[in-house]
């Protein structure tokens, strides 16, 4: 509470020194201390460079990082093509999955009875791998957008019910008393509170459940479809273009890095007064 | 019941004990008799609470203390109407109301051991949390936040989130969140029981400053004998299995009381009976 103030000490005060200030202010070693990760990432792709000339790799094994950006420079209009239709269908899948898990979510956590019953239904389909049910996918609905969305969409939405669910339910049944001794009603118990108390987990659930979307697009992209960076994927590794395919994969960590972070961003601002880790 | 204790008085004050409310050893605003609560049903069932007669006058502190487990959290939730109705039997009256038609007729206010403020809300936005969803009867003329805040005297935190609070302010907040609904009984479930212990003395004078100014009861569950002497006008002792009185104790000081009593001779007699009782009743 009071903490004395270190430069000027009172000619009576007992305390005769404080640690001075850390010493390594200069402009450089600030600027070496917030780029110090990137720094290292850029000098493992320059090793990885280094590396592949030297011990003359084929290039159709390990392409050096120059190969990938000459692949990205010859291919650029279509690669890009590629991300903004996976960007597409990833968030047709996580908005269907928002609106259907939360929807499903709702629905556990005030009826026991559905819970139950929709719970081995649930199971199951979380369960079995989307890669097995992908096929049937595309035998009922064609090599088109469907099939694309709904495995984007059954990877999305488990997280999400999941949490919404424990978010309406871990509510303090004392603070609902609160509201209970005002004589409130469900309804603004479900408003004030429950809702309000599961929205950090709505949005925790979102920063798994977007890169899943993206993941579970590339994935219906690579069993079926025209388009896409899962489609472009099987095509070049198909002709033994490794530089393109680990183009296309940097590309697909991007999606996903920024459906990531697009989340946390969104968690901020909309719920800025908690965070759930998991 | 009542009757068949002997008295404690708190010498040499016993001419100045104060009758604040006269008359009002007939006018009870909690008024239970032969309460019993059951937990669970058929072959699990357990019996919580058996046989208490409990009573509070108007202006009156009275404490409920016991061992962990003696039912006293589940008595103050029957008196506030927030137990399942099924699993309590014997006669309830809250000011001649059952306690669920006094609970929604927002005669209830209650104060838990955490502050349960709404993390999301401001604190000025936690005080006005009841208030915003009161409906019916429960609907009436509250008091502003700002105005409660200065109350407990953390006055100029209207914007403040709880986070930012310590332990301590966080239950000023919640005490000025139930006060704010100007509640006719304040229930009070082990409020200081999280705070440390020099928290918990300053909150103690605290809340009888602030109970001055307003017209409550208070019903207080507690851990904390020293807190039941020091706060109560009645201390009702409670056994465990089945939860029943054991001792109903009266205590005279004089009010405004303040921390010096808590040394004295009369004080320590008081705490002294508490125990023995806690003990023999084990």
């Amino acid at each position: 509470m009071t903490a004395a103030p270190a430069a000027d000490l009172r000619p009576d005060a007992r305390v005769r020194a404080v640690i001075p200030p850390a010493q390594h202010t200069s402009a450089v070693f600030r600027v070496f201390r917030v780029t110090r990760a990137w720094l290292l990432l850029a000098l493992a792709v320059l090793a990885w460079e280094v590396a592949v000339r030297v011990l003359d790799t084929p290039r159709y094994i390990l392409p050096a990082p120059s190969a990938m950006w000459e692949e990205f420079v010859d291919h650029g209009e279509l690669f890009l093509n590629g991300v903004w239709a996976t960007t597409k269908m990833s968030l047709y899948g996580f908005f269907f999955a928002v609106v259907v898990g939360t929807a499903l979510g709702v629905l556990m956590a005030r009826s026991a009875l559905f819970e139950e019953l929709a719970f081995p239904f649930l199971n199951i389909i979380r369960v079995m791998p989307t890669i097995a049910i992908a096929p049937l996918l595309i035998i009922w609905f064609g090599r088109g957008g469907v099939p694309i969305v709904i495995c984007s969409f059954l990877i999305a939405v488990f997280p999400i019910i999941v949490d919404v669910t424990h978010g309406l339910t871990s509510v303090n049944e004392d603070l609902v008393n609160v509201l209970k001794l005002a004589n409130a009603s469900e309804l603004s118990i479900l408003t004030r509170v429950r809702i309000p108390n599961a929205l950090p987990y709505l949005f925790s659930s979102f920063r798994v459940a977007a890169p899943g979307a993206v993941i579970g697009t590339l994935l219906g992209e690579f069993i079926g479809s025209r388009e896409g960076l899962g489609y472009l994927i099987t095509v070049y590794s198909a002709q033994l273009n490794t530089a393109a395919v680990f183009v296309l994969a940097l590309l697909s960590c991007l999606v996903g890095i920024l459906f990531f972070n697009a989340c946390v961003l969104a968690e901020r601002l909309v719920v800025p007064w908690k965070t759930v880790v998991r | 019941m009542e009757g068949g204790q002997a008295r404690v008085t708190s010498q040499p004050q016993t001419t100045q004990t104060l009758s604040r409310a006269p008359g009002a050893d007939t006018e009870h605003l909690v008024d239970l008799r032969d309460v019993c609560i059951v937990h669970g049903r058929g072959d699990e069932a357990v019996v919580a609470v058996e046989g208490v007669d409990l009573h509070v006058r108007p202006r009156e502190i009275v404490s409920v203390v016991g061992h962990s487990g003696c039912g006293k959290s589940t008595l103050l939730r029957a008196i506030a109407g927030l137990q399942p109705h099924a699993s309590v039997q014997g006669s309830l009256e809250i000011i001649g109301q059952t306690p669920e038609e006094a609970r929604r007729s927002g005669l209830i206010g209650m104060v838990f051991q955490e502050s349960v403020l709404a993390p999301w809300r401001t604190v000025a936005g936690n005080i006005r949390l009841p208030q915003q969803v009161a409906r019916g009867r429960a609907r009436k003329e509250t008091r502003s936040p700002s105005e409660m805040l200065e109350l407990v005297g953390l006055a100029g935190y209207d914007k403040r989130y709880p986070k930012q609070l310590s332990g301590g302010q966080r239950q000023r907040v919640s005490l000025a969140r139930a006060l704010a609904m100007e509640p006719q009984i304040l229930l009070m479930d082990e409020p200081f029981g999280a705070l440390d212990e020099i928290t918990r003395d300053e909150m103690h004078t605290e809340l009888l400053r602030i109970w001055d100014t307003t017209h409550t009861s208070i019903v207080l569950v507690t851990h904390s004998i020293q807190e039941a002497v020091f706060l109560s006008d009645r201390i009702v002792v409670m056994a465990a299995n089945p939860g029943r009185v054991a001792d109903l104790i009266t205590v005279d000081f004089p009010r405004p009381r303040h921390n010096e009593i808590k040394d004295s001779p009369e004080f320590a007699a008081i705490a002294h009976r508490i125990r023995t009782s806690l003990e023999e009743n084990r």
